[in-house]
């Protein structure tokens, strides 16, 4: 559904706020993996290690680290899978435990608010010319960087949100929070990171 | 004021597509309309929302799948002792020992076929101990060496202990006839015994 308004903006409303269906095969591989079957819980990984990686890393900052947090998340929901109520939430059951486990962490240690791999940061920006690369490299950085500026629960937030795309539901379920407070926080980790934002880049004004 | 803040708290919402209501939607948008500030709000949420959302994503690690099962059968491999129920073992095992060695003041001392004096009867039981009765002959006993006849983990352990780090010799009734205040298992002291 769209709405357009007199200024020209324009919403964009979802269909539906609902977490996506879960495919019949995941909650097999969950049953399975819960009855210690260690080749479905190998596929599990592998369907779910890009999203929980993306999302450890991105509050850590660390690529070792990151991979050890993870690689420590899977482990310790494999042991914790019997307890496992509903095996349709096992998504977000699984972000719970990586999300527990990478805020354990940060609580205990402190960390650098730099990113410490620059040189294996990532260009999104297909065009060859280096100019473009090292403004796309900077700009990435910093927003990075604004992020890591953030408390912990409220970056972790943001990026459930914000770059792994998941719901309110999907995020309330996760966090075990109500609706109206995923939508509080989210709102106010907006509005605490604009403030660690170049206003260049909030409005695009950069070159 | 409070309303402004409520709306401005449901502007990360809309923003994600989050309201259901469409009644609640239409009404929001029209008060983005009409109040700069409100729409001040709403165009940063959906800056900031914007910026992350361009962020290129990590690599994921080779071989995580295999990572992560490793992990987890060298967490399952038999005969692994965590090293936790090692020290509590060891620390009961200790507590038995410091009980038994307590309680030969109170016990009930019985001669040995070759007259060494030195033999002791001791019980192994939760409850207060209390000398057995009638007087048991060195007949009436044999020699085991843990961990035989004996079934009981924390019995076992604590026996183990005494044998191999004191030299406490191990024997267990002939006769089957034990008190009523007998414990699992009994335990003779031969502080003269050779090993």
């Amino acid at each position: 559904m769209e709405m357009t308004f007199a200024r020209g903006m324009v919403l964009t409303q979802k269909k539906s706020s609902e977490a996506p269906a879960v495919d019949a095969d995941e909650v097999t591989l969950v049953n399975r993996s819960a009855n210690r079957d260690e080749k479905a819980y190998g596929m599990l990984v592998q369907r779910y290690q890009a999203r929980l990686f993306n999302f450890v890393r991105s509050m850590v900052r660390n690529q070792e680290l990151a991979e050890d947090l993870t690689q420590e998340s899977f482990v310790k929901a494999y042991f914790s899978l019997q307890r496992l109520q509903n095996p349709a939430s096992f998504k977000s059951w699984l972000f719970r435990i990586a999300n527990n486990n990478t805020l354990d962490y940060l609580r205990k240690k402190r960390l650098p608010q730099v990113d410490v791999d620059e040189h294996l940061r990532e260009s999104y920006v297909d065009d060859a010319s280096p100019e473009k690369k090292h403004v796309a490299d900077s700009r990435s950085e910093h927003i990075r960087d604004a992020l890591g500026k953030l408390k912990p629960d409220q970056c972790s937030i943001l990026v459930m949100c914000d770059l792994q795309g998941l719901s309110y539901a999907e995020i309330s379920a996760t966090l075990n929070i109500p609706f109206g407070t995923v939508q509080s926080r989210i709102f106010y980790a907006r509005k605490k990171l604009k403030n660690h934002l170049d206003k260049s880049i909030l409005f695009g004004t950069e070159k | 004021m409070r309303n402004n803040e409520k709306n401005k708290i449901e502007l990360a919402g809309l923003l994600d597509g989050e309201l259901k209501d469409v009644a609640q939607v239409e009404k929001l948008a029209q008060a983005i309309s009409a109040n700069p500030d409100l729409k001040r709000a709403y165009d940063e949420q959906r800056s900031v929302k914007s910026a992350l959302g361009s962020l290129p994503e990590y690599d994921s690690p080779d071989f995580m799948a295999t990572r992560v099962l490793g992990e987890i059968a060298a967490k399952k491999r038999p005969g692994r002792i965590p090293a936790l129920r090692v020290l509590v073992t060891t620390i009961g095992s200790l507590a038995l020992a410091v009980l038994a060695i307590t309680a030969t003041t109170q016990l009930f001392l019985a001669q040995n076929q070759d007259g060494n004096s030195d033999a002791l009867i001791a019980h192994e039981t939760s409850r207060a101990f209390t000398p057995p009765e009638p007087v048991f002959t060195p007949q009436d006993w044999r020699e085991i060496t843990p961990p035989e006849d004996v079934t009981d983990e924390r019995v076992l352990e604590f026996l183990i202990f005494a044998n191999e780090a004191h030299a406490y010799r191990v024997m267990v009734s002939n006769t089957g006839v034990m008190s009523p205040d007998m414990g699992e298992a009994l335990l003779v002291l031969d502080t003269g015994g050779s090993r």
